[in-house]
């Protein structure tokens, strides 16, 4: 599942070499998703669509191999 | 791989070995497949697995045979020295991302085996996934199939150049189809609901594409109206009982 963030971040970012997705395992897998500063705006979205739609597919993904994952962007 | 990186253009290479499915894969490992990859040892097989590793389509990989090679052969007409099979592989990335394949790759790790159908209708594109896995990529009302959509429609709008764009629609399951059918009945009878109480009925605020459905299921209603209210994410439809001319009688 990283590398699915990491490859929907990458095509919605200007810079994707600064793309950076570090796991955490736990009950929830955490995914702390960090991009260059001025990409953070569009991962983001107008009203939080983008990466709303980014975790609704995450957790898609997750549900079917029956986990949980979590989504943060850290700046 | 970031397909950004990855600009287009030709690249090929050429391998000599034994029999010509392994100077296949050896001129496909220099174009960069992993040695691991390989399943399918058939030279069909070989060029699939190539293609999938390479993100690009089978019509996009180019195969010269420059020697079919031979077995070194002892026996009754003397001795055949064995010559070793020679292909040159040459691939074509293409400049442009397209959606379908951006979708495919998306569906691909979210662990989902799911086939593409694209079809280009007017100012859209339809990309349908057929799977077993609908349910998963549909969502709850449609949840994760808009956002798949959101997504694929945003990176087109970022990659490409192309003045002309078109929306891309994700289908699954024949979800949209049925979401249809289900606004327009819905449409109807909150038409009747308002013909019958006289007053106006506001909907749920729904996408402008859910709200063009509605307005047409009702433009031919000779007794409603409908028009849309708010603005950005919580325009609705509200339909509204026609103020009709009651001629004299």
């Amino acid at each position: 599942m990283k590398e699915l963030i990491e490859y929907i971040v990458k095509l919605l970012v200007d810079s994707p070499d600064e793309v950076q997705v570090t796991e955490y395992e736990g009950r929830t897998i955490v995914y702390e998703l960090s991009v260059a500063e001025a990409d953070i705006g569009k991962v983001i979205g107008r009203q939080g669509r983008t990466v709303h739609a980014i975790r609704t597919v995450l957790t898609a993904a997750a549900a079917r191999q029956n986990k949980r994952a979590a989504l943060e962007i850290i700046e | 791989m970031n397909p950004n990186t990855n600009p287009g253009g030709v690249s090929f290479a050429e391998a000599e070995a034994d029999s010509k499915e392994e100077a296949l894969t050896l001129a496909f490992e220099e174009l960069g497949v992993d040695p691991d990859a390989w399943t399918d040892e058939t030279f069909q097989g070989i060029q699939e697995t190539a293609a999938e590793e390479l993100g690009i389509e089978l019509e996009d990989i180019t195969i010269q045979i420059l020697s079919e090679g031979a077995q070194g052969l002892v026996g009754l007409g003397g001795n055949l020295p064995s010559r070793p099979a020679r292909v040159r592989v040459s691939i074509e990335r293409r400049e442009e991302l397209l959606p379908e394949d951006i979708l495919d790759q998306i569906v691909y790790l979210m662990g989902i085996d799911a086939e593409i159908y694209v079809d280009d209708r007017d100012d859209e594109t339809h990309l349908t996934l057929e799977t077993p896995d609908a349910a998963i990529l549909i969502g709850r009302h449609g949840r994760t199939l808009d956002a798949l959509q959101y997504l694929v429609n945003g990176m087109i709008r970022r990659v490409s150049s192309d003045s002309e764009r078109r929306r891309i629609v994700v289908n699954a399951g024949q979800y949209r189809e049925k979401r249809e059918d289900m606004l327009i009945e819905m449409a109807h009878q909150l038409a009747r609901r308002a013909r019958a109480t006289g007053r106006e009925v506001e909907l749920e605020p729904m996408s402008p594409r859910d709200r063009r459905t509605v307005h047409l299921a009702l433009s031919d209603d000779e007794d409603v109206r409908t028009f849309s209210r708010n603005v950005g994410q919580g325009r609705a439809v509200v339909v509204a009982p026609r103020d009709r001319y009651v001629p004299d009688s």
